[in-house]
């Protein structure tokens, strides 16, 4: 009656797979106690270092972050992005090694792992595959996360700040329900990192800024022909006294490429606003009357909630 | 895994077993054991799935299954066989029941080692979801803990999973890759899905069962008493079992019961009609408390139950 194949071996290889995945990852992850309800996951990101989701810090004062191996330590921010809602936390004597970073970045269908330590009963996973990897994306304060990742594996409660990682058990993203409606994603590590290094560095991440309302618009087919761009954005309005106009910029000019990257919507721009470009000068090229020409603009910083770009 | 629902009907084709090793292994895993998931019918109650335990009849599903069911219990085989079932014995805060159905050649499921379950094994779990028979719904291990069950100062324990399980699921296995039985899926802790109790804690407290029926040794019938002595409060239930005969020399007999005496529970169960108190007997450990009403007032009898 019993019938056995070599496939019933394939089928427990991936089962262990994925209990060592969870096993890999799990030193790495820690609770925070950071709020009233629910305990949040962290990751330990570097040396006493620990990154975690901005939205389960409800206080300042009296973190601590508990370890897989049952020890509980008081914490203290080192810095906080609600945009990305990323936090970067400083547990002095944490002395844990940093969380293991996938080589490659997720791909849709990949299964995957979601990790987190929401108590003091070991780490706590669901499974599931990369539903979509997406972005730009508008979060809390109007500012887009360059791309995000989107999965169907059960997001429990206290999972924000947990990670998302591959059957090697290696990192793909950082998980958050705080920056779309709840819905789960997972900010990829690659943009988590960027922020957290800002984070450790100047305390927040400063963001690109222009001052400048856009709509995408078609070349005609003349311009299109001589200048090899299909489109663009055309400058709406100027913030006065903004980085754009300061730079020379002006209404009706239509953008075609920021820093050498062809654009098509705001968005996008927004996107390559991201990085940590402030002061930097870059050049923008600009369809004015019948001229193309590139206009040097130096990168303002950006507010929360500035009018535009 | 996205818990994707199929059916076990679907046929094993040679294909797939070339091109999809990972797909024809769960195919092949699940053909196994599929003749030892059953549905659980409890007349007037519900619909639930059972795990045949024993090949001598021995069927577990969960408690709330066939609790409060006043009716027949059935047991549907995946041969056709519709066998009829009694509880055997049943654990409310565990949310197990033991049925015994009749037969003696059940094909019995591989029992797994829950205790050395890990967080992200695969996890597969068979039921009857909304009354469809022999759903698959897959997924992994999430957490292994404990719990503290209501007013008993003991603790529950339990596997969480993300696999998808809706009413039909109750009672069914949760198997891992091998195809083994690692809990009976469950709805407690307040309804919660996902939650299956660990095949260790199963077998300890099928283990742990008396071999032989309990006998009390009293013929009862169900009584209902007056309105007036209910509102007294003394008595605090509408029903009761009243003693119609006592055998000689049989544990009630020689713990002192007579005809008349009213049973108002049994172990703290109340004692509502023959099958209920049976059940209570049976989880009793040696002997067997008993809540009586006797001339108006109400007594503690313990009556042991050896021989």
């Amino acid at each position: 009656m019993e019938q056995t194949t070599s496939n019933s071996g394939v089928l427990s290889a991936l089962s262990t797979q994925m209990a060592d995945a969870v096993e890999r990852v799990s030193p790495a992850i820690v609770t925070v106690h950071g709020r009233e309800r629910q305990p949040a996951s962290g990751l330990v990101y570097g040396h006493d270092l620990v990154l975690t989701a901005d939205h389960v810090i409800e206080r300042e004062d009296g973190l601590t972050v508990s370890t897989h191996d049952e020890r509980t330590l008081p914490a203290t921010i080192v810095g906080r992005d609600p945009a990305s809602d990323l936090a970067l936390l400083k547990v002095p004597g944490l002395d844990l090694s940093a969380v293991q970073v996938a080589g490659a970045s997720a791909r849709v269908g990949q299964f995957v792992l979601s990790v987190g330590r929401t108590s003091g009963d070991g780490p706590m996973a669901s499974s599931g595959v990369v539903s979509a990897v997406g972005g730009p994306l508008r979060g809390r304060e109007g500012v887009l996360l360059e791309s995000y990742i989107h999965t169907d594996a059960t997001p429990y409660p206290g999972f924000s700040g947990g990670a998302l990682i591959d059957t090697q058990g290696t990192l793909l993203g950082v998980i958050t329900t705080g920056l779309v409606n709840g819905a789960t994603l997972a900010i990829p590590t690659a943009d988590a990192w960027r922020i957290a290094e800002a984070l450790e560095k100047h305390g927040r991440v400063r963001r690109g800024y222009l001052g400048v309302a856009s709509e995408p618009t078609e070349l005609s087919e003349g311009q299109r022909r001589e200048y090899k761009h299909e489109r663009g954005l055309q400058v709406i309005r100027l913030e006065p006294g903004g980085p754009a106009e300061q730079s020379g910029l002006q209404t009706g000019d239509v953008i075609v490429s920021f820093d050498g990257q062809p654009l098509n919507n705001s968005d996008h721009l927004l996107a390559l606003l991201f990085g940590d470009r402030v002061g930097a000068i870059v050049p923008v090229e600009v369809v004015r009357g019948d001229e193309l020409r590139t206009v040097q603009v130096t990168v303002g910083e950006r507010k929360l909630n500035g009018a535009y770009p | 895994m996205a818990s994707d629902q199929t059916t076990l009907e679907q046929p094993i084709t040679a294909p797939i077993i070339t091109i999809d090793p990972l797909s024809s292994a769960i195919i092949e895993m699940l053909a196994r054991v599929r003749s030892s998931v059953v549905q659980v019918r409890s007349e007037g109650h519900g619909v639930g799935a059972g795990v045949i335990w024993r090949a001598d009849g021995g069927v577990l599903t969960n408690f709330h299954v066939v609790a409060g069911g006043r009716g027949r219990i059935q047991v549907h085989l995946t041969d056709g066989r519709s066998l009829d079932a009694t509880v055997v014995s049943h654990n409310r805060a565990l949310d197990l029941a033991l049925l015994k159905a009749d037969a003696d050649d059940l094909p019995a499921a591989l029992v797994g080692d829950s205790t050395s379950l890990r967080v992200g094994e695969l996890v597969f779990a068979v039921g009857h979801p909304w009354g469809r028979r022999d759903v698959v719904t897959a997924g992994i291990v999430s957490a292994l803990g404990s719990v503290p069950v209501d007013g008993t100062g003991k603790s529950a324990q339990y596997i969480r999973s993300d696999v998808r399980l809706a009413p039909g699921n109750s009672g069914g296995p949760l198997l891992n890759a091998q195809g083994a039985v690692v809990g009976i899926n469950a709805m407690i802790f307040g309804g919660d899905l996902g939650v299956a109790i660990p095949s260790h804690v199963a077998t300890r407290w099928v283990a742990g069962l008396p071999s032989r029926r309990a006998y009390l040794g009293v013929g009862v019938e169900p009584v209902r008493f007056p309105v007036m002595r209910r509102d007294g409060g003394r008595v605090g239930r509408a029903a009761g079992l009243r003693v119609v005969d006592v055998v000689a020399d049989g544990p009630g007999h020689r713990a002192g019961l007579h005809v008349g005496d009213v049973l108002l529970t049994a172990e703290g169960e109340a004692a509502v009609d023959a099958q209920t108190l049976l059940d209570s007997l049976a989880n009793a450990d040696g002997s067997v408390r008993l809540r009586v009403v006797r001339e108006g007032s109400v007594h503690e009898v313990d009556v042991p139950l050896g021989g």
